[in-house]
């Protein structure tokens, strides 16, 4: 394979309605394209065939990569998807022998979460920072654990699913995504983001106890992991100033003081992460911090 | 508890008491002289595994469990002045992960971790063959994650049983090996929140094999159905379908564990 000396990654963010592709050209999102899915046919070709088709609208010579975030658990080695939220057609498609077939330059895939802390990592807060763990709050819950400036490398891509951890009668999951917010108060996350803006106490205080929980899962994430910082991102991060304080509160109370005191918590507010946290799967896979690196060594 | 570790097996070993309530200095010369009585020309390194936690890189303990002179000791840097070789120090569940890596059931996995059932609930994860120790040697505490009331320390160490029903955790070991009803219930119970505890290993650092060590562990064919009925309501089937749970059964491995910082420390400067 011959590198070229302005190589481009292209980055495909797959979700349960549409798909989103980005192309990174010297280190930056060049071009982004959306498309819907036919998420319910019974066809799983007929997704494919819309990927590919985003894919094309960006790939060109110099494409040295592509990396996809997919929206459940995957097999990184084989390139195999098992299992997709709200795709039910996905069963065992193997996308990467697909894709390369096509394309003919590597393709690697991932969960998306994963694809969240390695975009943290390569083009957002998490630039500086080594051993960190990503973590997404939409409409679930899911995280990607980032150590020595690489995706941790784990058996079965189901670390950092802090989501699906037990806490209370559920999971982490019911209590620090939009989840709760709908089954404890009837409103969605963003409904009560725009009362909490205007000073309104009962969603100001749903935010409180919100905090508490979403305190516990850090908790819960810094005892098993042992991260330097949790970056947050995902819909519900934008409300962060409603649930800082009560997330702090309970998170201070830490049994180990001491690993507190360089540990801090931070909200991510990078546009199109996702996508260029795909494109980023590629430097992961051939252990490349960035672009530059590669056509530095290359020119 | 030292002991001489040669090709993987204890040559010689002494086991003695201390008097944990004795100021630093006096214990840590009981920790030269059982050294001492083990030591050789042969030995090239040291390995010290301590209930607390520990600043792998200094080689400094901090607030040791049921010693309560030991606040925070230099023992690294102690120790090789005083013995003129490497030591290596770590918390007693990194040494017992990194331990069953090197000499026990998890020889041959990649990615691991090694659970202490006893007093105390902590866990060693190894990833890539080697100690994953977190930004500040915190990673693997799984003990103090919040579970139901409490946390899952609470509801798995030894005194829950006392705590719980009166009874010691040995005494329904012993009684469990006599068939008794109620104290095979007992670790039925006990398998349903040890499965919750699995669940949240497998979320957070999804291992191929967990090793469970620690007086407890002794009770595992009585909790080990219960554990896995709890497990199998994991998701994602494809995770579940190779994870192994296994026993320890291996007496002296924290000795043995210990004697494996040194080769773990010796493969990552291999490594670098």
């Amino acid at each position: 394979m011959v590198f070229s000396n302005n190589g481009a990654l292209i980055g495909v963010d797959l979700g349960g309605t549409k798909v989103a592709a980005g192309r990174v050209d010297h280190a930056e999102l060049s071009k982004v394209v959306y498309k819907l899915i036919p998420a319910q046919s019974d066809d799983p070709r007929d997704i494919i065939k819309v990927l590919t088709e985003v894919i094309e609208e960006l790939f060109d010579e110099h494409v040295l990569g592509i990396g996809i975030g997919i929206p459940g658990l995957v097999d990184r080695e084989e390139g195999i998807v098992n299992d997709v939220q709200n795709i039910p057609s996905w069963k065992e498609v193997h996308l990467k022998a697909l894709l390369e077939k096509h394309f003919d330059v590597p393709v690697y895939l991932d969960n998306d979460a994963n694809c969240f802390a390695l975009g943290e990592s390569r083009f957002g807060k998490g630039k500086h920072e080594n051993d960190f763990v990503g973590l997404t709050l939409g409409t679930g819950m899911g995280g990607g654990i980032i150590k020595d400036g690489f995706l941790l490398p784990d058996a079965h891509c189901s670390s950092g699913e802090f989501g699906s951890i037990p806490y209370l009668d559920s999971t982490y999951e019911d209590y620090c995504s939009g989840k709760f917010f709908m089954k404890k108060f009837g409103f969605k996350g963003e409904e009560m983001a725009e009362a909490a803006a205007q000073g309104d106490q009962f969603a100001l205080r749903a935010f409180d106890e919100f905090g508490q929980h979403l305190g516990n899962a850090i908790k819960t994430i810094k005892l098993a992991v042992d991260p330097r910082k949790v970056i947050i991102g995902g819909s519900v991060a934008q409300a962060g100033e409603f649930f800082k304080n009560s997330m702090w509160k309970t998170l201070l109370d830490f049994p180990f003081p001491r690993a507190m005191r360089d540990f801090d918590v931070i909200f991510s507010d990078v546009k199109n992460i996702a996508v260029l946290g795909a494109a980023s799967l590629y430097l992961d896979r051939t252990k490349q911090r960035s672009l530059e690196e590669q056509n530095v060594e290359n020119n | 508890m030292a002991g001489k570790v040669k090709n993987g097996r204890i040559e010689k070993s002494i086991t003695k008491k201390i008097n944990n309530k004795a100021p630093e200095n006096d214990i840590l010369a009981e920790v030269f002289s059982i050294i001492n009585e083990v030591k050789d020309e042969e030995v090239a390194g040291i390995g010290i595994g301590v209930p607390s936690l520990v600043d792998v890189e200094k080689g400094i303990v901090y607030r040791v469990q049921n010693i309560p002179s030991w606040r925070e000791v230099h023992i690294k840097e102690i120790l090789e002045s005083h013995f003129g070789l490497k030591v290596y120090v770590n918390n007693d569940a990194n040494c017992f992960a990194i331990g069953e890596m090197y000499f026990g059931k998890t020889a041959g996995y990649e990615n691991s971790v090694g659970l202490i059932l006893g007093a105390g609930v902590g866990a060693g994860i190894i990833f890539k063959s080697h100690l994953y120790s977190g930004t500040n040697c915190g990673a693997g505490e799984f003990g103090d994650i919040p579970y139901r009331d409490a946390n899952y320390e609470f509801y798995l160490n030894d005194a829950y049983f006392e705590y719980k029903y009166g009874v010691a955790a040995q005494t329904f070991l012993n009684r469990a090996n006599k068939k008794d009803k109620i104290a095979r219930a007992v670790f039925e119970h006990y398998g349903t929140d040890l499965g919750n505890l699995i669940k949240t290993i497998l979320f957070t650092v999804d291992p191929e094999i967990i090793v469970i060590g620690g007086p407890i562990s002794k009770a595992f064919p009585y909790f080990e159905k219960s554990m896995w009925e709890k497990v199998n309501t994991f998701p994602y089937k494809h995770a579940i379908g190779k994870l192994k749970i296994v026993a320890s059964g291996q007496e002296d491995i924290a000795v043995l564990g210990a004697a494996a910082l040194y080769y773990d420390a010796q493969n990552q400067s291999f490594k670098k």
